[in-house]
């Protein structure tokens, strides 16, 4: 019986942790599970953040610039998330690349409001998780590893999406 | 010349700067490559900001296609005053051992600039 219970709760653990599509939105592809580079920044209101104190929870890693016309058409549909998940355990990290506090707070006040990002100001962080151009957004799961990747901007808040999101909360 | 490409095929694209050809009348036609670009930005002292945003606008020098993906960019060349060709080579597949694929794009012209 003890084995058992040891075998439920490794298999629970498992599979919160791990994989759980099998079938995944169209621009979603999984990632050889690679250790997430360190991700450590200031928001825009000065507050310090560290992806590593995030283990324990899925995280939606997130790289834009006001200058990129998806990214544009995205950061509505990742502010509607954010307000959905706001209390749930997946959670966000938005980076914006390489722009001025100018920039980003004049566009994202016409856009998307709620969005406090953090502010990679010379760039290097986003070259250093190797995007596969912007906007580009990764997965990292509980354990701080790399399991997927969105191919460009996806309508978040709709659809398989959404779905894909649900798994994580 | 900006460029946007997506992979409508079933297979992996791979973009590959060095297997493209700019060409007119036989002869290659050079592009600036991301290296052309460090060595202005070190002599200019550009901020690491600007060159980071630049680098993200222009077309990657060596990048996979996942099918549907799109990728575009900016590719740099001097001044044409005359129409011009592309050709593009395209590895396929995980490890690019699939058939290579072929395109050629004739007649590309800067807007402006062509001498008729």
């Amino acid at each position: 019986m003890k084995n058992m219970i040891v075998s439920l709760l490794i298999l629970l653990f498992s599979a919160n942790t791990f994989v759980f599509a099998e079938t995944l939105p169209n621009g979603i592809i999984r990632i050889d599970a690679r250790e997430a580079p360190a991700l450590m920044l200031n928001d825009m209101n000065g507050n310090p953040f560290d992806l590593s104190r995030l283990n324990g929870h899925w995280v939606f890693v997130h790289f834009w610039a006001s200058w990129c016309a998806p990214c544009r058409k995205e950061m509505p549909t990742i502010q509607a998330t954010l307000r959905e998940y706001k209390d749930s355990r997946l959670k966000f990290a938005i980076v914006n690349t390489a722009e001025t506090e100018d920039a980003v707070f004049s566009f994202l006040g016409s856009i998307a409001s709620d969005i406090v990002p953090l502010m990679d100001t010379d760039g290097l962080v986003t070259e250093r998780w190797q995007p596969r151009g912007l906007p580009s957004t990764f997965f990292v799961d509980p354990k701080g590893m790399l399991r997927y990747q969105a191919l460009g901007g996806r309508a978040w808040n709709k659809g398989d999406y959404k779905k894909f999101l649900n798994q994580f909360k | 010349m900006t460029l946007i490409l997506k992979n409508k095929s079933d297979d992996i694209l791979w973009f590959e700067l060095d297997n493209w050809l700019f060409h007119k009348n036989g002869k290659t036609i050079p592009h600036y490559k991301q290296s052309y670009w460090n060595k202005q930005w070190d002599e200019m002292k550009l901020k690491q900001a600007y060159r980071s945003t630049f680098s993200w606008t222009l077309f990657p020098e060596t990048r996979d296609a996942r099918p549907g993906e799109s990728v575009s960019g900016n590719i740099t060349l001097p001044m044409q005053t005359h129409p011009f060709s592309l050709t593009l080579n395209f590895a396929r597949g995980e490890n690019k051992k699939g058939k290579m694929k072929t395109v050629k794009l004739n007649d590309i012209y800067c807007k402006g600039a062509v001498q008729k």
